[in-house]
């Protein structure tokens, strides 16, 4: 019982707590933050969750290896390299899977799945349930990163939501576009300030 | 109508486009997490300026040389493990100086190298018609772009914030260290980000008005 707890906490966590959009500031591109559909938001998720999941399975026996061995003077830049590296084997595992075996899916993915891939979110989710802080395991981090990955698809939906709804309201000419969404992702993340708090480690 | 000193502007300023035609954080939106989260202090925003620059110049001039050769899938991972190489490096250097700022900045640091600033632009010059003239113009000045955005946004958080500047104290009547959280980072860069769409707007229309005043014709009674 115990376990089922601290893995909802972990869940609840990474998907609220430390949603990596409103309290880490992993904000996407501009490209990502322009998608017209929200079922292109959704495929932007899966893609993200897929590629995410699979590094941190691939990264985390060699980020451990890395953390305990006495060998390495510098050891995060070995760790980014890692990560990123797997993140890269990732991309081109899912890539070729789709294409050679679910050819439909393949065609609405080739275009998100590297913007997922090669995004801040992926990358940043990763690091940080690998990270010493907090101590994973591998099943944990694998919790962690795809709630991640769900925390920050269901952040992209709801700003896609309300940019379909600021489009009806009569904003001043100089914040139209990207200020206004920005100002309201900014409310979003003073929102969510008052589950966090004030602290959150780097 | 006449619009020839608006597209003479227009031309002239091709040449500076990241500066504040196209700034990447204010116009462009790129590489908006640095912006957000690293611009709590002049230092650490001048610290991640650097590294980006260090970074992106390098890897725009890789990816308009060798990027119509590499297959497209390849592409993005060859760019990114360049930039992240170049940040690694970049990394050590400051660490040797100012290992404070490296320490607060945690997980932003590898961020650079899969910043959406980077891969814009790459892939915009991963295509044939690319000059490595223009890429390397371009990577200088959306670099210079780039920590003009930041280091304004961190002359407003840090003595608001922190009351110090670049480290220094500073007398402000004015105190809320709230400015320093995400949220705050958010609603800054929006608020610039409008103040520098209205200002193009002022430029632009000040270009077209000065073409197109004619004076009144004379009456010819008087």
């Amino acid at each position: 019982m115990e376990t089922i707890q601290e893995l909802f906490l972990v869940l609840l966590s990474a998907v609220i707590l430390q949603n990596t959009l409103l309290a880490r500031g992993l904000i996407p591109g501009r490209d990502d933050l322009k998608q017209a559909c929200s079922g292109h938001v959704w495929a932007f998720g899966a893609g993200l969750g897929l590629v995410a999941c699979l590094s941190t399975l691939l990264s985390w026996p060699l980020y451990k290896l890395v953390q305990r061995s006495s060998l390495l003077h510098e050891k995060a830049p070995v760790r980014y390299f890692i990560v990123l590296i797997c993140l890269c084997l990732s991309y081109l595992f899912w890539w070729g899977i789709t294409r050679r075996f679910f050819p439909g899916l393949h065609y609405i993915l080739r275009g998100l799945l590297s913007h997922a891939a090669f995004g801040c979110a992926a990358f940043g989710s990763i690091l940080i349930a690998l990270s010493s802080t907090y101590r994973y395991g591998l099943g944990t981090a694998l919790l962690f990163v795809a709630g991640s990955s769900l925390g920050y698809t269901l952040v992209l939906w709801l700003i896609r939501e309300g940019k379909a709804r600021l489009a009806f309201c009569d904003v001043p000419r100089p914040f139209r576009g990207a200020p206004i969404l920005l100002l309201y992702i900014g409310l979003l993340s003073l929102a969510a300030y008052g589950l966090i708090g004030h602290q959150l480690p780097t | 109508m006449k619009l020839q000193t608006i597209k003479q502007h227009r031309r002239r300023s091709r040449w500076s486009y990241g500066l504040f035609h196209e700034n990447p954080v204010f116009v462009a939106g790129l590489g908006l997490p640095l912006a957000v989260m690293c611009t709590y202090s002049v230092t650490t925003a001048a610290a991640v300026s650097l590294m980006m620059a260090c970074s992106l110049i390098p890897t725009v001039l890789l990816a308009c040389l060798i990027g119509e050769h590499l297959p497209r899938l390849f592409r993005l991972p060859v760019y990114t493990l360049f930039s992240l190489l170049l940040v690694s490096a970049c990394r050590t250097l400051i660490l040797a100086r100012i290992p404070a700022v490296l320490d607060s900045m945690g997980l932003y640091v590898p961020i650079i190298a899969v910043s959406s600033l980077t891969i814009t632009l790459c892939q915009r010059y991963s295509l044939s018609v690319a000059k490595p003239g223009m890429a390397l113009v371009d990577g200088i000045f959306y670099s210079l772009g780039f920590t003009i955005a930041m280091l304004l946004i961190a002359c407003i958080r840090e003595p608001i914030g922190n009351g110090t500047l670049g480290g220094q104290p500073i007398n402000l009547p004015l105190r809320l260290p709230n400015i320093q959280f995400v949220f705050f980072g958010f609603i800054l860069v929006g608020l610039l980000s409008a103040f520098f769409q209205a200002a193009h707007r002022v430029i632009l229309g000040c270009l077209y008005r000065r073409e197109n005043s004619t004076e009144a014709p004379r009456s010819p009674h008087r």
